[in-house]
């Protein structure tokens, strides 16, 4: 294990001759000795630490197989080894090291690292025997120790190494640079590991001599000026800072290790500080938007102009979204257009307000129906505007936001949000347009359930007000003369008939009604409705016309029984018919009190006539008693 | 009497209510023209110069309604003192000329008689 790490490490190689050479020098000359080595003990063969003295060709080899070896005895029994003559040995008088290596004379020691792992032996050789005194013995236990204190120090060198070399941290150790009035301006890389070059991108053989200011051009200069005070100061510091070139955080330790030296362990925790960031965003548009609403909310209930109600909403959207325009609008979806309220806009911007067509601008109206929002992030980009963006861009249109707002599923009305830059739009934004969409739409529809449900009472207190002049009119018609009884029977009679013929023009929702339905409907609580012939063509009255025609129509029918066809009980009636341009509606009745009208529709057609005329035949209906 | 009848105009498209009206200010020895409209107010009113007193309502069908008709009197004919009504609304001082009254409906027939007298025989 050790042997392999060590050998691994290539140290032993190349510079372990070194390593080891000066005790190897030593024990020839102390021990006055032609070879000396130090053997490290593999599987199936030695390779030797340090040596001098080997024949040239082992030399050069520096290893032999297990069958040329003498120090694998002392490796197995963890003992040393002292042979006077080889070639007089039970067990290694075979030994082809007798006869390859000239090894007569052998003395040999283990060598044991601290751990208690036998890893080889240190060994005297002598061409002719020898007779080892315990003195020798004693001197190379004590050089085998310098060798093993040393091989232990590059293990944990080694180890330590290897350590930085696997780390997923990164590690760089840094010399400051200075200038000439001493101060620190930037700083060399003395050292990087592995994962500093996969933590940074670049390739770390390529850094090592160079400063931080070459290897990233344009870094912050906190990055220079913070470990310039750890070097300083000598105290450490963590830091969690993003290197602006490389668009990566890192979340890290430096720390002095000499007057001018640092070392910094960090991580990258772009993703990170990017999630984080993402959230704080997240949370920063939820708490806006909560405000928001609320803000609409409270707003919305203070008015019921409509212009004023988008224009609020628009208001309080836009600036949670910073956006350049936003306005609402009605869709017409048969005519594809929508004419937008009212809007809001930022300085420079200007209103769209008023009627446009959908087609005018791309083909995004389709997807509008289905009730699906439009996201346009780039009004030149997308298949859908490209063709008109010139036009979106005029009106300082790049990204484009229409958030539809169905009714009973059609396309009722539309949120409409621009921005006169690129601006990625997304699902929570969406949501938000919607909800607002939805809030404004509710205030409208309540404005105009309030605006309606004002007119309906304004429009019910003036036909009561017209009806009480009405009733007066009748008041001072009918309560004239001595007649108490007769007058107040006529009055009620006459109410009767104002009554009957509102009954009449509520079931058309006071729309009016067409002469000849009036003239029956007034008719008929004066008898057998096979008593009246109608003629003439129909004509359509107002709710005015109608009731005073009723009216009319019930002067007409009560004298009529009172004095004239219909006070004899059994002959039809010849006495209501209608001219196509003139509206005439006229009873006649033999009796001495015969009475005669014209009623006339002032449609245009009757304008051309003399009013004084249809004046002066009206007024007898009330008159002729 | 000794003198001539003088002459009124009411406006009123309610037929009944204006013969009503109409009946109260004959009774009260007038003169009076009618108009269901403020444009046949306006043949009467240049066909008979010496009317002194307009009564008209204000919620008229056509173009012009009694407080356009009102203002167009009071510039084509400064003399003819004006009266409005409405059943639809109050009206303020300010909408209508100056000298005018306004009466609410449904109003009193015996105070616009009264007005109407009053104002016949101011100069």
């Amino acid at each position: 294990m050790h042997v392999k790490a060590l050998r691994q490490s290539g140290l032993l190689n190349a510079a372990g001759n070194q390593q080891f050479d000066a005790q190897i020098k030593l024990l020839r000359k102390v021990l006055g000795v032609p070879v000396a080595v130090v053997s490290l003990l593999e599987e199936d063969k030695q390779v030797f630490a340090a040596h001098r003295g080997l024949p040239a060709a082992w030399a050069e080899r520096g290893e032999t197989p297990l069958t040329h070896s003498f120090c694998q005895y002392v490796v197995k029994e963890e003992e040393y080894l002292r042979v006077e003559d080889a070639r007089q040995h039970p067990v290694l008088k075979d030994n082809l090291a007798i006869d390859d290596l000239g090894v007569v004379a052998y003395l040999g020691v283990p060598l044991r690292l601290p751990d208690g792992t036998t890893v080889g032996a240190l060994a005297a050789i002598d061409s002719k025997p020898r007779d080892w005194t315990d003195e020798e013995l004693d001197l190379l236990s004590s050089v085998a120790e310098v060798v093993v204190d040393k091989m232990a120090t590059f293990i944990s060198e080694l180890s330590w190494r290897s350590m930085f070399e696997q780390l997923r941290e990164g590690i760089s150790v840094g010399r400051v640079v200075r200038d000439d009035q001493g101060r620190i301006i930037d700083w060399l890389y003395v050292e990087v590991n592995n994962a500093w070059g996969e933590l940074v991108g670049i390739d770390p053989k390529a850094v090592v001599g160079r400063t931080v200011r070459d290897v990233i051009p344009g870094i912050e200069d906190a990055w220079v000026n913070e470990f310039a005070e750890v070097v300083e100061t000598g105290n450490d510091i963590r830091f969690t800072r993003q290197v602006g070139p490389l668009n990566r955080w890192y979340d890290g330790y430096c720390q002095p290790t000499g007057p001018d030296t640092f070392i910094v362990l960090f991580m990258e925790v772009t993703d990170r500080v990017a999630a984080q960031a993402a959230l704080n965003a997240v949370q920063s548009f939820t708490t806006r938007r909560q405000a928001a609403l609320i803000e609409i909310g409270d707003r919305l209930r203070a008015t019921t102009d409509p212009a004023t109600i988008v224009r609020i909403a628009a208001e309080v959207l836009a600036r949670a979204l910073g956006a350049s325009r936003v306005g609402y609008g009605v869709v017409d979806p048969i005519e594809d257009t929508i004419d937008i309220m009212a809007d809001w806009c930022a300085p420079g911007v200007k209103s769209l307000a008023g009627l446009h067509r959908f087609r005018d601008y791309g083909s995004f109206i389709d997807d509008m129906k289905r009730g699906e929002s439009v996201i346009i992030t780039d009004v030149e980009a997308d298949a859908r505007t490209s063709a008109a963006s010139r036009a979106l861009l005029d009106m300082s249109v790049r990204t484009l936001v229409n958030v539809p707002l169905m009714e009973d599923g059609q396309l009722a009305g539309m949120m409409v949000v621009h921005y006169d830059q690129l601006k990625p739009f997304g699902r929570t934004e969406e949501d938000f347009v919607r909800a607002v969409a939805d809030r404004t739409h509710a205030a409208l529809d309540e404005a105009e359930f309030v605006a309606a449900q004002k007119l309906r009472d304004g429009e019910i207190s003036h036909r009561l007000k017209n009806s009480m002049a009405m009733v007066q009119a009748i008041a001072h018609q009918t309560l004239k003369g001595d007649d108490i009884a007769d007058r107040r029977s006529a009055f009620s009679s006459r109410l009767a008939a104002l009554a009957n013929a509102h009954e009449m023009l509520i079931h058309r929702t006071w729309d009016g009604a067409p002469l000849r339905d009036t003239i029956v409907s007034a008719l008929e609580p004066h008898g057998d409705a096979n008593r009246f012939t109608l003629d003439g063509p129909d004509v359509e009255l107002t709710a005015k016309q109608a009731l005073a025609v009723s009216l009319a129509v019930h002067e007409l029918a009560t004298n009529a029984i009172k004095y004239g066809a219909l006070k004899a009980s059994a002959a039809p009636c010849r006495s209501v018919g209608t001219s196509s341009r003139v509206t005439r509606a006229s009873t006649s009745s033999n009796g001495p009190g015969e009475s005669k009208a014209v009623l006339r529709s002032p449609s245009p057609q009757a304008k051309a006539l003399d009013p004084s005329s249809s004046r002066g035949r009206c007024r007898p209906i009330s008159r002729d008693r | 009497m000794g003198f001539a009848k003088q002459r009124v105009l009411v406006v009123e498209d309610e037929t009944l209510v204006r013969m009503a009206i109409v009946d109260r200010l004959e009774d009260e020895g007038f003169t009076v023209f009618e108009a269901a409209n403020a444009d046949e107010a306006i043949d009467i009113l240049i066909n008979n110069l010496d009317i002194r007193v307009m009564f008209t309502d204000i919620d008229m069908p056509g173009g012009m309604d009694g407080l356009k008709l009102a203002a167009a009197v009071r510039d084509r004919w400064p003399p003819v003192k004006i009266v409005v009504t409405s059943g639809y609304r109050y009206v303020r001082d300010d909408e209508i000329p100056a000298e005018s009254r306004f009466f609410p409906k449904p109003y009193d027939p015996d105070a616009i008689a009264r007005v109407v007298r009053s104002m016949a025989a101011a100069k």
